[in-house]
């Protein structure tokens, strides 16, 4: 697993020591440590830098003021997620005139998926082939493999965060993976030199 | 063998649970069994295992400046509890605290001239390497963590050290912490459990003493407003050199507690009668206090959010409940403060703390509570 995320047990300790213990030193760790994520969840939606940044502040504003009873959250990180989705969309609402709640809607320009080239050990030529099969994903595909590869969420929190079945998470998955797959193979199969394709 | 679409959806998704790690055993063999048959989806899978795995993280910077501004915004909006201000006061003790639970926010990066890191980084006459290290950080800059009153903290240091700090104190430890060496320097109180690492010593500078940590777990404390600097060390074992006496280190070892005081009173095992009148600072190893019934450290208790005192004066447990509450007490009769207490706070309101007390006093008191002011009168 790539993750980058901040593991569970840290994000309940931050938690207990924000509810019981205003700390904002916890605070601010919370705040830094999902900063990223939640960003590009809302921005994603929104389209825009200065609005997802707003919209994160917002959720952590309303974490503050709400957190004598941060306790009884069980699973802060989604609770948090699913806080980003929905003040985003609000937002939404507010821009246009067709309310949406659905992930499908969003454009997904701004979907950012970072990979390090150097620890991928590809040329560059392959490094473009991949990140174009990932642009081309639909809206929904590429927000999950994001939230499962990037931000390293399992099955059941993305479905959560999304509003989807789990099953249709899995699928969304395996269906993104397979088309960067098929993009890499074409690649690989132009590549090879015509007398060795000859090879059983 | 070409591979039906329907088998290669199966693949992907069995594929793609793996590397979500939540494959069972049977998935992980079928996986196998269907890779076997389709060795065209072998460089593909193995080029998206490696994209799985390679992964450019957070950008902690992005995040913490995105943090002051969420600050900034908060203070504009004017939502209170949480104020920027705060970060820039002064860590006096003495100062008369606002409301009940008012938290310091944390200064990382908070870049001042640290003048132990001068004195070490810099020296009399600097070697070249040392030089070197001058060059790569021009303005010493120190990391510096600070509770007020009624708050405690806790964080780990780059090597991986946990710090639990309670409140009025501070804990600084400069930039390159972790590079050559691990120093930190601590006024206040604090439990450290120390990441091991038997190349890097790791020093605390104190005050009236300095320890250098050949073991793991203690807790030292050393507040302006007392006289005392107690250090109780818990597993491991450490060394202590004293300010004022360079020749003189005390190894401690677990269950040993080292009380370094001016106040040769505090030291007395009879109350009102003083050892001796000595000039220099006093030295006395004792053990811990155990309180049997509740099966806790009074020393360390804090760290589990538990006030504990045995035998404590009031005037004494006082000072710890103004930090431990973030509120003042006055004695309007001296006398009181003599009063001795024993006993264990873990999550009671100071009204019922004081309530407590009340019911287990030696000589009966009252007391009144004005916002964050307590009297004690007779």
């Amino acid at each position: 697993m790539p993750c980058h995320m901040i593991i569970a047990s840290k994000i309940k300790d931050l938690q207990l020591r924000i509810c019981r213990l205003d700390d904002q030193q916890a605070y601010k760790e919370l705040y830094t440590s999902l900063y990223s994520f939640l960003f590009g969840f809302a921005k994603t939606i929104v389209q825009s830098r200065e609005s997802a940044e707003e919209i994160v502040s917002d959720v952590f504003i309303k974490l503050w003021e709400r957190r004598r009873d941060l306790e009884k959250i069980g699973n802060l990180k989604v609770y948090l997620y699913v806080a980003t989705r929905n003040i985003a969309f609000n937002y939404l609402d507010k821009q246009k005139r067709n309310p949406t709640n659905s992930i499908d809607d969003v454009e997904g320009e701004f979907i950012s998926i970072y990979f390090d080239p150097e620890q991928l050990l590809v040329t560059a030529d392959m490094l473009a082939l991949i990140q174009k099969a990932i642009d081309q994903l639909p809206p929904k595909c590429k927000m999950i493999f994001k939230l499962t590869k990037e931000d390293g969420l399992k099955y059941r929190e993305v479905a959560e965060i999304l509003n989807l079945s789990v099953k249709t998470v899995e699928n969304q998955l395996a269906i993104a993976l397979g088309k960067i797959g098929a993009a890499v193979s074409f690649d690989i199969q132009r590549t090879i030199p015509s007398s060795l394709k000859q090879c059983p | 063998m070409l591979m039906g679409q329907e088998d290669k959806k199966t693949t992907w998704n069995l594929i793609a649970k793996k590397l979500m790690g939540e494959a069972s055993p049977e998935e992980l063999q079928e996986l196998e069994r269907l890779l076997k048959n389709n060795p065209d989806l072998h460089y593909p899978m193995q080029m998206i295992s490696d994209l799985w795995k390679s992964s450019a993280g957070p950008d902690k910077e992005e995040a913490e400046t995105a943090f002051s501004r969420h600050l900034d915004r908060i203070k504009e909006l004017n939502i209170e509890a949480l104020s920027s201000e705060a970060a820039a006061q002064s860590d006096d003790p003495q100062a008369p605290k606002r409301s009940g639970r008012r938290l310091i926010v944390v200064l990382a990066g908070f870049i001042i001239a640290s003048s132990i890191l001068v004195a070490i980084f810099h020296g009399n006459s600097p070697h070249p390497g040392q030089a070197l290290l001058a060059a790569s950080s021009p303005v010493a800059a120190t990391n510096e963590i600070h509770t007020t009153n009624g708050s405690r903290t806790h964080l780990t240091l780059p090597d991986g050290t946990l710090v639990w700090l309670n409140a009025g104190s501070t804990l600084s430890y400069p930039k390159n912490y972790n590079t050559t060496q691990r120093e930190v320097s601590l006024t206040g109180e604090a439990f450290f459990d120390v990441a091991h690492n038997s190349r890097k010593p790791f020093l605390i500078h104190m005050p009236r003493i300095d320890i250098r940590v050949l073991g793991t777990s203690f807790n030292v404390k050393s507040y302006p407003t007392e006289k005392a600097t107690e250090t109780t060390l818990i597993h491991g074992s450490i060394e202590v050199s004293i300010k004022d006496r360079p020749n003189k280190k005390i190894i401690l070892k677990p269950n040993e507690k080292l009380v370094v005081t001016e106040d040769e009173e505090a030291l007395s095992t009879v109350p009102g009668r003083p050892l001796t009148a000595k000039v220099e600072p006093v030295v006395v190893i004792r053990k811990p206090t155990y309180e049997r019934s509740a099966g806790v450290i009074t020393e360390t208790s804090w760290v589990d959010n538990k006030l504990a005192f045995q035998g404590e004066t009031f005037g004494d447990l006082a000072k710890q409940m103004e930090r431990w509450y973030g509120i003042t007490i006055h004695f309007t009769d001296p006398g009181q403060e003599d009063l001795r207490f024993t006993g264990i706070f873990e999550n009671e309101t100071i009204r019922q703390a004081l309530n407590d007390l009340k019911l287990t006093a030696a000589v009966n008191f009252n007391y009144s509570i004005n916002g964050n002011e307590i009297t004690i009168f007779k």
